[in-house]
């Protein structure tokens, strides 16, 4: 009877999945994927996912010596000194401070200003992409640690910590800071000097937090760049050991990609809901700027708020505003709530005793791969376009006329990649980000439920759930986007 | 493939392609004849106070008739429409915005790097050909006011 309410209310989610509820620099030049490509794209989900399945049920367990599921890791002959990474953190440090000079001193335009290029799209784009194929590299050049360690050399003890970290506090820090991140990239129409200030601030903060608990647990636990950065980091093949002193280089460990998600496991329910909000906030932003979306307010929700209450157009834009943020903050809540009833699915069809919050640490991380084809998905073409032209804005970085690189005529054209290139483009992504997801959820699975039927039965709600994800995530792509202003009627 | 997987997935891709047959969405109407009914009602003078359009009503009306003429108005720091502010089209066709503004300012369509500067109680026209597909905004550059989106479909 319990096997069969969980096909059943799998197969109805898998269904669900098909009617699933789909830039500060506003440079995207995306159009909604067609409707076909969508529908041929969730199909191939669900055939990949069931292929994946069969061939891990069919093959040795991972504790076996010849399982391909097996994964190992080498220590590769590259070592990184310590001069060499110090270097490079102090490279980092000076492009935040360019970043904050060039936002306070330069031109306000934000599609010029290179202060906006620099941290929404080379670092908070670029260094993601860049992790996920060399690892966790921004651990090892993150500049606000490098401050510490630069202050820590005259006087030793500034950052041991005064305070012991909450055990509780965990990773709610770094969440919250991730809220903020996303809450000022959609809302806030950050202008230079704006974001100057803010990243001015979040150094203070950083400073104070590191110096209040011990720089060790606060870029481990609360600063949100370190976290974000080193989960991505678990999907690269390369990962940076720190060598014992007296060289305090770096030694390069190579494994098999993606393995790193399965190395470790969410150590805090936190944690859980930092990789739910990665996906949701992804959600979000594609979504919150689709006809639907907006409809929904307008069409359903401003009807009924103007009927009841007698105010001028302007008060209901700003519950709009109120809304969407609301919305935004809300988003990880449904997203943990159908993750958590599916892992409950799972543990039911595996008819495990495992309590449902430790299965749902050790499961969260297979949802990284998802969230970041997301977010690839939604803004490489943004990195492409965008991106390219700080070569152009580096050239004069204060806006007074300069020409230090030679490059002030380069680029001056956006770079726009065809239409269709970027339709089967986002298609792959996210049905790569599927199959890895899915493979590593079922690998996870057979590590967790000893017996290999009761893995199998799991196995069934975890695909569901990926199905969701991805389909919801192609939903998303083929929404008609709205205009983004309020069009008055023609007067009559 | 394991047989007890195999019927399950057919099932389940069946019931898929049967919600998607459901929920289809209408594909976008990209026509000339459609678009010019798209076309915003040309507002008589007297509906814009202290404008004058260049063009007599007229030879407004002959343009009706051209596929890809878009006209925006702006009055007051909104766009005054009755349709909706994404205009699409297909990749290769010649595409005309004709802005009428109340006050001066510079219409600035992204990705195609086009900027025409609009004066009041003129009628500005920009005629170019749509040779990149995406998406593209247009704005009223220096009030930064978004006016609409230019969606460039392939063939």
């Amino acid at each position: 009877m319990r096997k069969l309410l969980v096909a059943v209310l799998t197969v109805f989610l898998a269904l669900l999945s098909g009617v699933a509820v789909g830039c500060v620099l506003g440079a995207t030049y995306n159009l909604p994927i067609p409707f076909g490509m969508y529908a041929s794209g969730a199909a191939a989900a669900l055939v990949a996912s069931f292929a994946i399945v069969a061939f891990v049920l069919k093959t040795e367990p991972a504790n076996t010596a010849r399982s391909p599921l097996r994964h190992s890791a080498e220590v590769l002959e590259v070592n990184l000194s310590a001069s060499f990474v110090g270097a490079a953190a102090w490279v980092s440090v000076g492009c935040l401070l360019l970043t904050i000079t060039a936002g306070l001193r330069g031109t306000q335009n934000i599609l010029a200003n290179p202060a906006m290029t620099l941290f929404w799209i080379i670092f908070a784009l670029g260094m993601a992409y860049a992790t996920a194929l060399l690892g966790d590299i921004y651990s090892l050049i993150n500049p606000w640690l490098k401050l510490c360690d630069w202050i820590e050399h005259f006087d030793g003890s500034a950052f041991r910590g005064w305070i012991r970290y909450p055990e509780s506090l965990a990773y709610y820090p770094a969440l919250g800071f991730y809220m903020a991140f996303i809450w000022i990239e959609l809302f806030g129409e950050i202008q230079p000097r704006t974001l100057s200030a803010v990243l001015l601030t979040y150094t203070g903060i950083n400073l104070i937090a590191a110096w209040l608990f011990g720089k060790e647990k606060w870029f481990r636990y609360g600063e949100f760049f370190s976290v974000f950065f080193r989960l991505i980091g678990k999907m690269a093949p390369l990962e940076y050991v720190r060598t014992p002193a007296p060289s305090s280089g770096y030694r390069v460990r190579a494994r098999k990609p993606f393995m790193g998600l399965l190395e470790t496991h969410a150590d805090h329910f936190s944690l859980v809901l930092f990789v739910i909000f990665m996906l949701s906030s992804t959600a979000f932003d594609g979504v919150h700027f689709t006809q639907p979306w907006v409809g929904l307010f307008w069409k359903h929700i401003y009807p009924i708020l103007s009927a009841v209450v007698d105010r001028p157009y302007f008060f209901f834009l700003d519950i709009y505003y109120v809304w969407q943020w609301s919305m935004l903050i809300l988003s990880p809540f449904v997203y943990l709530a159908v993750y958590l009833f599916l892992i409950w699915l799972a543990k039911t069809a595996a008819n495990s005793d495992i309590p449902l919050r430790t299965l749902a640490l050790r499961f969260a991380f297979t949802l990284v791969p998802i969230a970041f084809v997301y977010n690839l998905t939604h803004y490489y073409g943004e990195l492409i376009s965008q991106g390219i032209q700080i070569v152009r804005m580096m050239s004069d970085p204060f806006s007074l006329g300069w020409n230090l690189l030679g490059t002030n005529g380069s680029f001056r054209d956006p770079i726009i990649l065809d239409a269709g290139t970027v339709w089967h483009t986002q298609v792959a992504l996210i049905l790569s980000g599927h199959i890895v997801s899915v493979y590593l959820a079922h690998v996870e699975a057979l590590k967790v439920f000893p017996d290999r039927r009761y893995a199998a039965l799991s196995q069934a709600p975890m695909l569901a759930l990926m199905v969701l994800l991805t389909t919801a995530g192609l939903w998303i792509l083929s929404l008609p986007i709205d205009a983004g202003q309020m069009v008055a009627p023609a007067p009559a | 493939m394991n047989a007890k997987l195999l019927l399950p997935a057919i099932l389940a891709a069946l019931a898929l392609g049967l919600v998607y047959a459901l929920t289809k969405p209408a594909p976008p109407v990209v026509s000339p004849q459609t678009t010019a009914v798209m076309l915003p009602p040309v507002p008589s003078p007297a509906a814009i106070e202290n404008l004058q359009p260049v063009s007599p009503p007229a030879q407004v009306n002959v343009l009706y008739a051209q596929p890809n003429v878009f006209d925006i108005v702006v009055k007051g720091g909104r766009r005054l429409s009755s349709e909706e502010a994404v205009q699409q089209v297909h990749q290769g066709e010649e595409v005309t915005l004709r802005i009428t503004s109340d006050k001066a300012d510079e219409l600035h369509l992204h990705g195609y790097n086009l900027s025409m500067p609009v004066w009041p109680e003129r009628t500005a026209v920009i005629t170019f050909k749509a040779d990149r597909t995406g998406r593209f905004t247009y704005e009223l550059h220096k009030s930064g006011l978004e006016l609409g989106a230019l969606e460039v479909y392939p063939r």
